[in-house]
């Protein structure tokens, strides 16, 4: 057995194998519990994503026939972070095993202690609106979110009742809009109740976007009952102040 | 004062001779224990424990001195034998191991079964029956009953939290001896 010793011994002595610096094991200790913290801020992201999208559905939209609920959570960004979420946990998780104090701790825990930090951030992201921002900023900063923007999908279904776009001009009850795919539709606003146009609300101007609930009349209009804001807001902020709309309309024929 | 492992392992840092009186500590134990685990040659064995040791060394400031050093050395001698183990099947290779292991004889009377069993049973039965166990099993049963590690040091060793020890080490029980008793039945 002294042959075991003297040989590991010669190999060390004759390679020159030395000790791996402290440092290296520092940072690879320190880079899996990053992981793991970044983790904790991706799956805040998502829940709060999850939380906004929930708590700023349109009310509007509720018993309608063809409300697609699940199929608007579903294709939110929420999803993305969600899928990133569980992949950095996962690499954390296999990580932390390997580092010097992570084996101690349960799967469970850590689970269980990633889920309520994210949760804890998800709520503050949520309340002090930063959900709402991380949503818009990636959309608007990064082009391949809009693939996420969940709403964008509910709106594309006129055949629904449900029409989304840009505003691109105005009389009184006829909008220009043009959809998601470039199409120009004529919505009309009859079925809008007369206060509406009394007091337009600020999110009806050209080059706003606005969703549209109501019924398809033909390949190229839309008969609106009711129109909305497309920025959405958390149930519990209320309304937009609404402010007098004649000043932008243009002058009547 | 008398060194202990872990203080050598501190000294060790920039001597590799001093590294050579933790391998005087440790050789035969974990040689005995990557036998026990099973599945190599005595050649290939003291392969493992070369390798194991030269691990050790590379990794010598990754060594967290709140832990037995013992622990840490099975850690590794462990994963290298789970590692040269895998690669063995996938060659294809078996190698079942011919050593004469007298405490094998003695693991069913230690696992408080009948000790009807465990006297019609030889040692070599026992392995044979221990092989049909998982390796996580095996492995749990081996550190515990034979190489007697407490729950702690399992943990440490196999890197698992030591709630989860408790839990393996029931689980393996009772799976072995559902195959004692499966196969004391088949000989009555």
């Amino acid at each position: 057995m002294n042959n075991l010793k003297n040989n590991i011994l010669g190999k060390i002595k004759k390679e020159k194998i030395q000790p791996i610096p402290r440092v290296v094991f520092f940072l690879k200790n320190f880079g899996f519990w990053a992981v793991f913290g970044a983790s904790i801020l991706v799956g805040a992201v998502a829940l709060s994503l999850i939380f906004f999208s929930f708590s700023s559905i349109d009310r509007e939209l509720f018993g309608r026939p063809h409300f697609p609920l699940f199929e608007m959570i579903l294709t939110t960004a929420f999803l993305f972070w969600l899928i990133l979420f569980l992949l950095l946990f996962l690499g954390a998780l296999f990580g932390i095993r390997h580092t010097r104090e992570g084996y101690k701790i349960s799967t469970t825990h850590l689970l269980l202690g990633n889920f309520i930090a994210s949760f804890v951030f998800a709520t503050g992201f949520l309340f002090f609106g930063g959900s709402e921002e991380i949503e818009e900023f990636f959309i608007v900063r990064a082009p391949f979110f809009s693939h996420f923007e969940g709403q964008k999908e509910t709106w594309k279904h006129p055949e629904n009742g449900f029409l989304g776009g840009e505003i691109r001009s105005m009389e009184r009850e006829v909008i220009i809009l043009r959809d998601f795919s470039g199409k120009e539709w004529r919505v009309f606003t009859e079925e809008i109740p007369d206060d509406f146009w009394e007091n337009i609300p600020p999110f009806v101007q050209i080059g706003e976007r606005i969703k549209v609930i109501g019924d398809k009349k033909s390949e190229d209009s839309f008969e609106a009952e009711i129109i909305l804001p497309w920025k959405r807001t958390p149930f519990w902020q209320g309304e937009k102040p609404k402010k007098n709309f004649e000043r932008n309309l243009p002058p009547l024929s | 004062m008398e060194k202990t492992p872990e203080i050598l392992a501190v000294q060790a840092r920039d001597n590799p001779d001093i590294f050579g009186e933790i391998i005087d500590l440790f050789q035969d134990a974990l040689l005995r224990y990557v036998l026990r685990l099973g599945n190599f040659s005595r050649d290939e064995a003291e392969d493992i424990v070369s390798e194991s040791f030269l691990k050790a060394w590379k990794n010598l400031n990754d060594f967290d001195d709140r832990l037995k050093f013992s622990s840490w050395m099975y850690r590794i001698a462990h994963n290298e034998a789970i590692s040269a183990f895998r690669k063995n099947r996938s060659r294809g290779a078996e190698n079942r191991v011919d050593f004469n292991e007298e405490i094998f004889g003695n693991l069913a009377g230690k696992i408080d079964l009948e000790k009807e069993i465990s006297q019609k049973m030889d040692s070599e039965k026992v392995q044979m029956l221990l092989k049909k166990l998982p390796t996580k099993d095996q492995t749990v049963l081996i550190l515990f009953y034979l190489e007697e590690k407490n729950y702690e040091e399992i943990s440490d060793i196999l890197q698992m939290p030591g709630g989860s020890v408790a839990t393996a080490l029931h689980r393996a029980k009772k799976k072995f001896r559902t195959i004692l008793q499966d196969s004391f039945s088949s000989v009555k």
